[in-house]
This record gives structure tokens, sequence and C-alpha cells, in this order.
């Protein structure tokens, strides 16, 4: 490693056995002035702000050094470690007056700069003596995640991601809609079984119903008697032949009534299963029940 | 498997999760109703119930094949009328045909008329002799009614 980190940046140099070019980056806010020419290098974290380079930088170590993949020399310094969050302000000297510096406060990078003839226009407070000297080696260094991009390319990578993010919500829909539909298929072909046999069984159940109708309009399953009914009327009728109904009355109704006339006298004595009731016009109400 | 996992998520936004969230509730709520509905079905129909009705169907309709066949109505007419002539009764057809009878056998309906003693062994004869169903009964001065249905087959 050169005497100085500074000799190191604008031109290849290999860092974990891989030829690569640092350049200066900004940690930090970008001047409003300036955004339009730099580009994001790392993205905010907990303990650094986002981090930018000059897109012309990038391009012109394009240009110089073809193929050769650019890296920002603060970005890889905070990747390898070799930042410390505790000390305020750290800095890589260029001359015994400039260089360029970090500055950190309560755990957390807060900016990086430069300073020149010892002046840190950020602050007018930093002092070298105070300082940190960096004396970054090389074996030391880490690459971090993402080299630098131009803009296009970050725009390229951008609209890849959301093209792979929703060509793979698409993969995982259809998963989820066939996964669904073969359960619900399964499930049918299970049910299916079940609901054959059932069916089979109403089907068969329906037949015989059908069947038992049938024999139903062809054979006699209660033979029909209202002999008991027609005794107690010939018993009735043989000790008062005038006998008459007391209204409609029916083989099928519980109870049969009819009137006789008063000569008869009460029935009830001799005949225990009828019910008699004297009509004071004259005559008898003489009823009992069809079936006993 | 987590890899795998983290690879197709990893690039996802809020808009990603959600779509796919409702994907899943949808094809969640999608598959619960399909197999509701089956279940619902099956539950309807009690297999045993069924079961037991088919034996009992069985049952019953062994015992009715081992009856005999009814006769046609218009033979059992036939059987009373004579029976009616026999017994000096009068016998007549109704205009109502099967309305009094409310069953599966065919009937036709029809009434006697005659002295009382005449109508009571007549019924009581027919009944033994055809099955006859007895209705309305009437009896004043001696002279007495019976409606009544005639059971046969068709």
């Amino acid at each position: 490693m050169e005497n100085n980190f500074y000799d190191c940046l604008s031109r290849p140099i290999r860092i974990q056995d891989k030829g690569v070019i640092l350049i200066p980056d900004l940690v930090g806010p970008v001047p409003l002035s300036e955004q339009h020419q730099f580009v994001e290098l790392a993205s905010s974290t907990n303990t650094s702000p986002s981090i930018h380079v000059k897109e012309s930088d990038i391009e012109e170590m394009r240009e110089m050094y073809p193929g050769t993949p650019v890296y920002g020399m603060w970005n890889t310094l905070i990747t390898s470690g070799l930042i410390s969050l505790r000390k305020n302000l750290q800095v890589i000297p260029l001359s015994d007056d400039d260089g360029c510096y970090i500055h950190c406060d309560l755990g957390r990078i807060e900016f990086s700069g430069d300073y020149e003839a010892g002046f840190f226009a950020a602050d007018a407070s930093f002092n070298l003596q105070d300082a940190d000297v960096l004396h970054p080696e090389y074996e030391q260094l880490v690459l971090p995640q993402n080299e630098a991009k131009m803009a296009v390319e970050l725009q390229k990578e951008r609209r890849n991601k959301i093209r792979t993010a929703w060509s793979h919500l698409l993969t995982v829909v259809v998963l989820i809609i066939s996964v669904s539909a073969g359960a619900n298929f399964g499930l049918n072909a299970i049910y299916d079984i079940e609901h054959k046999e059932v069916r089979e069984k109403t089907v068969l159940l329906d037949r015989l119903r059908d069947g038992l109708d049938e024999l139903r309009m062809t054979r006699l399953t209660e033979v029909p008697s209202s002999k008991t009914a027609i005794d107690k009327i010939a018993v009735l009728w043989s000790v008062t032949p005038l006998l008459e109904t007391d209204g409609p009355q029916s083989f099928q109704n519980r109870r049969m009534t009819f009137k006789a006339d008063g000569e008869v006298g009460n029935l009830s004595d001799q005949i225990d299963w009828l019910k008699v009731k004297y009509i004071p016009e004259g005559g008898w109400y003489l009823s009992f029940l069809v079936v006993d | 498997m987590k890899n795998i996992f983290i690879n197709i998520t990893g690039s996802w936004e809020k808009v990603h999760w959600a779509i796919c969230i409702v994907i899943t509730v949808l094809a969640g709520h999608f598959l619960y109703a399909e197999h509701e509905g089956r279940t619902r079905e099956l539950s309807t129909i009690n297999t045993t119930v069924v079961e037991q009705d088919i034996e009992e169907f069985n049952t019953m309709a062994e015992r009715l094949a081992q009856l005999e066949m009814l006769p046609p109505v218009r033979m059992q007419w036939a059987y009373i009328k004579a029976i009616a002539e026999e017994y000096g009764v009068d016998l007549s057809l109704s205009d109502s045909k099967g309305k009094l009878y409310r069953g599966p056998l065919a009937s036709w309906d029809g009434e006697i008329k005659g002295d009382m003693g005449a109508i009571l062994v007549t019924a009581i004869e027919m009944q033994e002799t055809v099955p006859m169903y007895l209705y309305d009964f009437d009896v004043n001065q001696n002279k007495a009614t019976i409606k009544l249905a005639v059971l046969g087959s068709e």
C-alpha cells in the first residue's frame, strides 16, 4: 500500500484478488446544486446515510479502464469495517493540510467531505489535530456488494428488478391457483366416491318405493271389515225394529247413533256396549263404538 | 427452501405481497366454499336412514309380493252384484267412482238399498266375499241404505 491512500484512487488496484478501481464518493447529503451529477451508490442504513458518487467519475474510469469495476472509496472503507463509528473525525490526508474526512456522531456516520489547508468548510469546529488518520491496507479491504453504476444502468437494473418481481409474483399466483384447483379436484374425486354410493342407494330406494307403490295398487294389505258394527246394529234392530239413524252415520266414524221409540225402555241394562240417552220428547238415543 | 423463498420474494414490494395475500385468501375461500358444498350435500342425505328404508321397503315388498293379486274391480263388482241379487237388495253404482275410498287400490263406489235385515246380511256377505269398505249408513222405517266402495286392481 502506498503511503498515501489517495494514491490508489482512480487507478486499477487488486482487492480480494479482483482488479477494481476506487473513486472518491460522498457520504451524506449531496449539495442541491450538484444533485444531478451524482448517482446513488449505497442506500442509507442505521449506521450510515446514503452514499453517492459522481457519474462523470464513473464514466471517466470506464473510458480509461474499460471492463474494470468501479467502487466508491468511503463505501469500500465502511464495508471493510475500517471506519470507527465512535471517532468524531477520521481523515485520509492528501498532503499535510489537505485531504478528505468522514464525520461520525453518536455512533452513526454523518457525512464526508474534503478539507483544504486544514480548514473544514462543513464545520469550522473540526480540527486536524483532533482527527484520526486512516491508514487502510489492501488486505484489510472488502468490496461492497454493489459497484458504482451509471444512472442509466441503475434505471435498467431497477426495471429488471420490477419485471422480476412481477414475474415471480405471477409464478406464485399460478402456483397458488394450481394448488387450490388441484386440492379441489382431489377432494372432489374423494367425495365423488361417497356421493356415488349415496346416489346409488337413493336410486335403489326410489325404485323400491315405485315397486312398492305398484304392489300396493294390486295387493290388499288390510282386509276391511265392519262385521262388529253390523252385528251391533243387528242386535239393536232385533230389540227395536223401528230403529232410525240419528242424522248422517258412517261405518268410518268412531261412534254410531240411532234413535229408538220410547217403548223399548232403557236398553243399557241388557246391552253393556250400548250408551243410552233418554229423549224428553219421547224415545231414546242409542249409541255405540263402531270398533271395540 | 428458505433461499428459494428469499429469491422469489426478495424483490417484492408491498403491492406484490398484497396481491399474493389477496389471491391466497380468495383461493382459500374458494376451496372452503367448495368443500362446504360437498359436505353439506352429503350431510343432507343420511345414509343410515336410506339403508334402513331400503331394508324396510324390501321386507314390505316381499310381504306384498306374497299376497294374492286382487282381481280387477270390475270383476269384484260382478260378485257383489250377484250377492245383492241373491238377497233381493238394490245395488247401484254411484257416479262418484273412486271418491269414497282414498288409497292405492282401484275402487268403485255404490250403495245397497233394501229391507234392514237383508241389507245387514248382504253387507256382511259382500265384505266376506270381496274387499269392500262400508261408509254412510241410513235406516228409516225399516229401509236401510249403505254406501260402499269395492276394491280391486285396475
